[in-house]
């Protein structure tokens, strides 16, 4: 994909939640590279958070720590995007956290916090966003899903029954608030090599990367491209869609 | 702020949330079967009505979801006599005479939920934070 304008989100403001690692940390960056502020936000790394605003500036991006396991986390997401930029035309929910279990030794602890991070936290930012954005009549969400969704390995079923449920969750957004011209999308990466996933994929190896038909794992900056995309107007038709950004690996032959 | 200058600003958000041209919002049309909302309208009218006016409002105080759910109030899908009773209790801030049983939930929402429930409805909660 070639590199869209740079004024392409120019007066467009974001919230990016897990925003400060591996995929979100990319599209934080490459949407105020494209024109958007950006308020991004994670649980913990509130270090790298202080350091993206750095780079980035303050004048375009700005960082909340906020833990999606409580309730309020999303109202106090949108409050703060309203107060630092006084509107709200994207969102983008990045972030995510896994429970590499059997189902059958997976515990209720597990099953709360990957559902309560993964789906609930998402669904509440897009109840609390869709305040500004139907006042506009104007937005654009996307979700940040995985290829999980469709074709599971062993120990990812939590995570990958969670990222179905977002599947699910942006489709219903996307019927329910498409007609107040609130565009809703998902993309769903396959391997994408991180700090976070780095280890595992060098474990996994070549033999992995085999099954990949494009032959390698993606890079976060090729996700963050199609969520740009999907948060932009050139998308402006899309809706309701899940974008795989797998490499082919979704379509690739069983082993 | 009199009532009479809250009918035009209703309209307005009306036209604005509906597309409709604000003289079609007459104190009687019912949003639904005249003016052709749907579910995510009320709460775009809502949303607009809070922010125009400086005002919160429950969404419940709107569409008594409650009532709608509950079988002593909709038996078979058709609103019972205690259903009228029940939503005359929470309706008071408007006129709900038109209310029969027999009805079906549309025809009560569409009957209940007209241009005039939205100023009152406005004049209601004003009043009520005024005299709070």
């Amino acid at each position: 994909m070639s590199d869209p304008p740079e004024s392409e989100l120019e007066g467009r403001a974001a919230i990016v939640t897990g925003g400060t690692r591996g995929i979100g940390r990319a599209v934080v960056a490459e949407l105020v590279r494209a024109g958007a502020k950006v308020l991004c936000s994670s649980g913990s790394s509130a270090a790298l958070g202080a350091g993206l605003v750095s780079e980035l500036g303050p004048e375009r991006c700005a960082y909340l720590q906020a833990n999606l396991l409580d309730a309020q986390s999303a109202e106090r997401l949108v409050e703060a995007a309203l107060a630092r930029w006084q509107r709200l035309d994207i969102l983008v929910n990045c972030a995510g956290i896994s429970a590499d279990a059997l189902l059958v030794s997976a515990s209720d602890q597990a099953l709360a916090e990957v559902f309560e991070v993964n789906f609930a936290a998402a669904f509440r930012l897009i109840r609390a966003a869709a305040r500004p954005m139907l006042l506009q009549h104007a937005g654009a969400i996307v979700n940040v899903s995985s290829l999980a969704a469709q074709r599971v390995g062993r120990g990812q079923g939590l995570y990958a029954a969670s990222k179905a449920a977002l599947n699910a969750l942006t489709r219903a957004a996307a019927v329910e608030l498409g007609r107040k011209g609130i565009r809703v999308n998902a993309v769903a990466p396959g391997f994408v090599r991180t700090d976070l996933t780095a280890k595992v994929l060098d474990l996994a190896g070549p033999e992995l990367e085999r099954r990949i038909p494009l032959g390698r794992f993606g890079r976060p900056e090729e996700i963050a491209a199609v969520v740009a995309f999907l948060a932009s107007d050139r998308s402006a038709y899309i809706h309701g869609a899940v974008v795989e950004v797998d490499g082919g690996l979704g379509h690739a032959e069983m082993l | 702020m009199s009532a009479d200058q809250t009918l035009p600003r209703v309209q307005q958000i009306l036209a604005a949330v509906l597309g409709v041209d604000p003289a079609r919002a007459v104190p009687d049309a019912s949003l639904t079967d005249d003016l052709d909302a749907e579910s995510i309208d009320f709460v775009d009218i809502l949303f607009r009505i809070e922010q125009e006016f400086g005002l919160r409002i429950d969404r419940d105080a709107l569409i008594a979801q409650d009532t709608f759910r509950d079988p002593n109030y909709f038996e078979d899908g058709k609103l019972t006599e205690a259903g009228v009773q029940a939503l005359r209790e929470r309706y008071t801030f408007t006129s709900v005479d038109g209310l029969k049983p027999g009805q079906t939930a549309r025809e009560v929402i569409a009957h209940l939920l007209t241009v005039r429930t939205l100023t009152d409805l406005i004049e209601h909660v004003r009043n009520s934070r005024a005299a709070g």
